[in-house]
């Protein structure tokens, strides 16, 4: 077999094993429960769900952070890796782009989820006041998910041309592929439009996730709440964004890389480039944290001292240290070793670090909501605390599985690395295609 | 099978009791006994009216009883007149105006509520007397001053009789000086405006007020004056705000991200114009 049919042949989407299927049904399962969940709530309202007076925002809002945080992790590796021209990203891409754009898609569910009267949802769209936070919030992830879908899409336009070709014993998934592939042929015209389109595209995506972490981050510090009062909460998003982005990303790699056999492709010097990109991530982030907690501390005014005391203290005390321990500290000082670095102790870190940092979206929001800078008056004793009910739960389980359900049935149908680049890169061409030209 | 029989015919008897009893218990209820609150009222030049209160006691304490139907009768030595009727409102109030023709120098009115299904019959009566309540407003270069004058109909001074007087406000009237002033030999109260008083446009409504009086009822008489403090309109109603509708979005907010939203969808198009051009190409 010649280089490019291997390397064809080891890149082209792949039916699932049997443990993919099973996978696909524990994912199917959770969804399952998930909608099962908010089809209650849509009966029942919103008392199924601990949101009260005070902890208005709670897991679904918590989820929704870190959906959009993640989302970060397209523009980091399509984008600014692409601009500053370095090769070794070209297998991880298109990985990055599919989380982007499966992290975006279920962000803006969960806001849907969130909502007392999701019917109204188009109200939105109708009567929209651009002094609102929400309407920002609303455009920007509208306008991010196209872009994601475009950045996914664009760039795998030659694949698509050469899956066409390479399934040609199967006629339904060649037309499928065709259309995909919009009559690519690989001219130069056609060579030098994509490229282009491809650099617009990686150039919009930059500020346009800035703008979205910003706006996110914003919807938090236009209110006058102890513990979002803060003018840097745009930057410290993005830092946060920034760490939870690679962590996914690594992690998605690591299972890519095993169950897809990808090592000859993703290697360990790729994880040994993301593990270094995770320490700066963590040590930016871990600043951001500390200028974010010190200052009130520093200022000691009541309510926020109340709040920090209760954060590193008081009842969210175990999640904010496991969090900020777990999270940042740990894996910046064991990633500054050569050996943490490799696949697998890199994917254990990487998983520690996604799940703190949806812990983090948590501390972020519940505290805040409990600390009123009203007394509570009139309200029973139970509503000036909050832990998610069964139904939000499984409704926040079901959005964390439809995301890898998302990635997974993209992964099914979309080259993981890409095809094309990866041929150029390695000045591999089709032999017996030159031949008979 | 005998004993079956027993005891249906048993249970039927226990059910036959309990119904008639109920049905007993049900048409022996008693109607429930109503408070009236009843008083006169007068402003002179504009109207006489009553204000009715109905209220009832349970379990809870006194509960106001709305929608009671009521008629007004005023009585005379000869006859009855049926001066209307009316219903208390869902707070149990109701606000009754005497015709002018209908009100003489003695009066004397009862209010009925009769053949109510819930309340017991009753009847409230209110005496009261006709009174002359005549208050000015002098604006001069030496001052401000309300004169006020209580006289019976005869043209008899009353004296010694308290008169409130107060600037008009929404809920309840703003004292001018001491409040309270007591009229002189002559039925006379003067009383010096010697503040400034503030208001939304710069008028002003005083009063003069005897209140609750045993013969006379609320009477009241009013003056509108031009000389109060203007105050400023802090509305932001018409302006473009951060907490206005969308329709009075401020014009950074409209332009800006109207731009960056425009910027986008151009490079959308291009975006979609250069996709197209692959395709054709």
């Amino acid at each position: 077999m010649s280089t490019y049919n291997k390397v064809l042949n080891d890149l082209a989407p792949k039916k699932f094993s049997k443990i993919g299927v099973v996978w696909v049904a524990v994912l199917s399962v959770v969804t399952l429960l998930g909608i099962i969940a908010y089809i209650d709530q849509i009966i029942n309202g919103m008392k199924v769900t601990n949101l009260r007076d005070y902890a208005l925002w709670g897991v679904y809002i918590s989820n929704f952070v870190f959906f959009v945080a993640t989302s970060f992790v397209g523009a980091i590796t399509a984008s600014i890796l692409r601009l500053t021209r370095r090769k070794w990203r070209t297998p991880l891409v298109r990985i990055a782009e599919m989380v982007s754009v499966a992290c975006i898609a279920m962000a803006g569910l969960t806001i849907i989820l969130d909502m007392g009267r999701p019917d109204r949802l188009h109200y939105l769209f109708m009567y929209p006041r651009l002094q609102s936070p929400i309407t920002w919030d609303v455009l920007i992830i509208t306008i991010y998910l196209t872009f994601s879908i475009l950045l996914l899409y664009i760039p795998n336009i030659p694949d698509f041309a050469l899956l066409k070709k390479y399934y040609q014993h199967k006629p339904k998934w060649s037309k499928f592929y065709a259309f995909l592939a919009i009559n690519w042929r690989g001219t130069e015209k056609q060579k030098k439009v994509h490229e282009k389109t491809i650099q617009v595209l990686a150039v919009t995506m930059i500020p346009l996730a800035l703008i979205l972490q910003t706006i996110d981050a914003w919807l938090f510090s236009t209110t006058f709440r102890i513990g979002w009062d803060s003018p840097n909460l745009g930057a410290y998003f993005i830092a946060g964004a920034f760490v939870a982005g690679t962590a996914a990303l690594i992690a998605t790699a690591f299972v890519v890389r095993k169950f897809y056999n990808m090592h000859e492709y993703i290697t360990e010097k790729h994880f040994d480039k993301l593990g270094r990109l995770l320490v700066l991530a963590c040590l930016v982030y871990l600043y951001f944290n500390i200028s974010e907690y010190l200052i009130p501390a520093y200022k000691s005014t009541q309510g926020e001292i109340d709040h920090i005391n209760e954060m590193f203290f008081g009842h969210f005390a175990w999640m904010f240290w496991f969090v900020v321990g777990g999270g940042l500290i740990l894996p910046a000082i064991l990633l500054l070793y050569r050996r943490m670095r490799k696949p697998f102790p890199l994917f254990i870190i990487a998983i520690l670090v996604v799940v703190t940092s949806w812990w983090k979206r948590y501390v972020i929001v519940t505290p805040t909501m409990l600390s009123p800078l009203l007394p509570k008056q009139g309200v029973s004793e139970d509503w000036s605390s909050y832990f998610p009910s069964l139904h939000e739960w499984l409704i926040t389980g079901a959005t964390l599985a439809m995301a890898l359900l998302i990635i997974t049935i993209l992964m099914r149908f979309v080259p993981v690395i890409p095809i094309q680049r990866t041929l150029d890169e390695n000045g591999i061409t089709n032999d017996e295609n030159d031949d008979k030209n | 099978m005998k004993t079956v029989q027993h005891i249906k015919w048993f249970n039927t008897i226990i059910l036959l009791i309990v119904f008639a009893g109920s049905f007993i218990v049900n048409a022996q209820e008693e109607k429930q006994s109503l408070s009236i609150g009843l008083t006169y009222h007068k402003n002179v030049g504009v109207e006489s009216f009553l204000k009715i209160s109905t209220s009832f006691k349970d379990e809870n304490g006194w509960q106001n009883a709305s929608k009671v139907p009521f008629e007004v009768v005023k009585i005379t030595q000869e006859e009855e007149i049926s001066l209307g009727t009316g219903m208390t409102d869902l707070s149990g109030r109701a606000k009754f105006v005497i015709p002018t023709d209908k009100v003489g120098l003695e009066n004397s009115i009862e209010l009925r509520i009769t053949d109510h299904p819930v309340y017991e019959d009753t009847a409230e009566p209110l005496d009261f007397k006709e009174v002359d309540l005549k208050a000015k407003l002098n604006v001069s270069t030496d001052g401000k001053q309300i004169t006020a004058t209580l006289l019976d109909m005869e043209g008899n001074p009353i004296v010694d009789e308290g008169l409130k007087v107060q600037v008009k406000r929404l809920i309840k009237g703003l004292p001018i000086g001491d409040g309270v002033y007591y009229t002189d030999e002559t039925g006379m109260v003067v009383v010096d405006i010697e503040e400034d008083y503030h208001s939304f446009d710069g008028n002003l409504i005083f009063e003069v007020v005897l209140e609750e009086h045993d013969e006379f009822g609320t009477v009241r008489s009013q003056m509108h004056a031009d000389f109060g403090i203007a105050g400023t309109d802090l509305s932001t109603y018409d302006k473009r705000t951060l907490w206005s509708p969308a329709g009075k979005t401020p014009l950074f907010f409209l332009i800006f991200p109207n731009i960056v939203l425009l910027g986008i969808l151009g490079i959308f198009v291009y975006l979609i114009r250069n996709l197209i051009k692959i395709s054709k190409s």
